[in-house]
């Protein structure tokens, strides 16, 4: 583990998510009642809605760089 | 390729605590850490000091309880207040930055961790609608805002989103393109070129921190582009007048909602699309299921009881 200067306050820690791994977990967990609704991979692209540009996301089996959750 | 090479290498990232939430920022090149997390570093000072409701000198904190008359505020301010009145225009005001009072009423009057259990103490706590963003005024040209007397703002729905946004965006910059993944709180914004597979992101209710497991259901799915936001009443409880307390409130009672859905999950061209979709969707109660798939955005919903319903664009959880 490597401590770098950025911002002194707040005492970055660098580590490799590669090899530290410290957010894996098993990968898709849904273990309750799934009942999904959606297509697999594709956005949907209604050019008349707002939601033109949304990001496609994929199932992946990567270890994850993040955890999105209420905070 | 110098793709090849690159993807090659493991994604690092750091990790602290600033806005009174996890920080987390993850670069595809170990070289471009430090540079990144300056950036992020300087947008989060400079965010906490426009529109931080709980320290002493913000500028929020200055604007107090509306004047009745324009005020000027900083080119930041302006912009996350304007981002907080489009957020209520998007949603029809089930986001609304007019909340301010109403928090305090519920208890949420200073950072989280500093909130204590209470002993013994009975309140009333009453529904009454907020005032409503309507009745703010911004000029976007001349950094002016006009709060109604009595009325007190509170931008924690959106400031953190926006926050995330523009640090990707500026960390992209600096590092001519080059990947970066920015989370303030589980809310999520990507930029630049990302990782052979996209940037993977587990989905669960609460946010957390380096080896913590999830708590209820969660999923792994791979972000690219744009931003990936949760919201849910899972977080932040406390305990207020003998009744369990969230910060998701109803602008319409002043209360927390009490919603069909405990966390909410939304992928958008940006983090704040992201945020305000998520935040609205658990206001809006089961109307957010045909709300969010008729302006196509992919989302993941948790019922109260743990059942998952995604939408189209979400990836279907069988493998």
């Amino acid at each position: 583990m490597v401590v770098v200067g950025v911002g002194a306050v707040m005492g970055l820690v660098i580590y490799d998510a590669g090899t530290h791994d410290n957010l894996s977990g098993s990968t898709t967990t849904v273990t309750t009642n799934s009942t999904s609704t959606g297509t697999g991979d594709l956005a949907t692209q209604d050019p008349t809605s707002s939601g033109i540009g949304a990001p496609t996301l994929n199932q992946t089996q990567s270890a994850p760089q993040a955890t999105s959750g209420g905070s | 390729m110098a793709d090849t090479v690159l993807d090659d290498r493991p994604a690092v990232a750091a990790e602290w605590v600033a806005l009174g939430c996890a920080v987390r920022i993850v670069v595809r090149d170990p070289a471009d850490l430090a540079a990144a997390g300056s950036v992020l570093a300087a947008e989060l000072a400079a965010i906490d000091r426009a529109c931080s409701r709980f320290r002493p000198d913000s500028e929020l904190v200055g604007l107090g309880t509306g004047s009745g008359r324009p005020v000027p505020v900083s080119p930041l301010l302006a912009e996350a207040i304007g981002a907080a009145l489009d957020a209520a225009e998007m949603t029809d005001g089930d986001v609304d930055p007019t909340v301010g009072t109403a928090m305090m009423a519920i208890g949420y009057d200073r950072d989280f961790a500093r909130l204590r259990p209470e002993r013994g103490v009975r309140v009333r706590l009453v529904e009454r609608g907020v005032p409503g963003w309507r009745q703010v005024r911004l000029d976007r040209d001349a950094f002016t805002v006009q709060v109604p007397n009595g009325v007190r703002l509170d931008l924690g729905a959106t400031a953190k989103a926006l926050a995330a946004d523009r640090a990707v965006r500026a960390a992209a910059a600096g590092l001519d393109g080059r990947g970066v993944l920015v989370s303030l709180g589980g809310d999520i914004a990507v930029a630049g070129e990302p990782l052979a597979d996209g940037w993977s992101v587990r989905v669960q209710d609460v946010a957390s921190l380096g080896d913590e497991p999830p708590r209820g259901p969660s999923q792994l799915v791979a972000l690219s582009h744009g931003g990936l936001a949760t919201s849910s009443t899972s977080a932040r409880r406390w305990v207020r007048g003998g009744r369990v307390m969230h910060h998701i409130l109803d602008p319409r009672t002043g209360v927390p909602v009490a919603s069909p859905w405990r966390t909410v999950s939304v992928a958008a061209k940006s983090c704040l699309e992201a945020n305000v979709a998520s935040t609205a969707a658990i206001v809006r109660g089961e109307a957010a299921i045909a709300w969010l798939t008729e302006r196509g955005r992919p989302a993941r919903f948790v019922a109260v009881d743990g059942a998952v319903t995604t939408l189209p664009g979400w990836p279907s959880t069988e493998s």
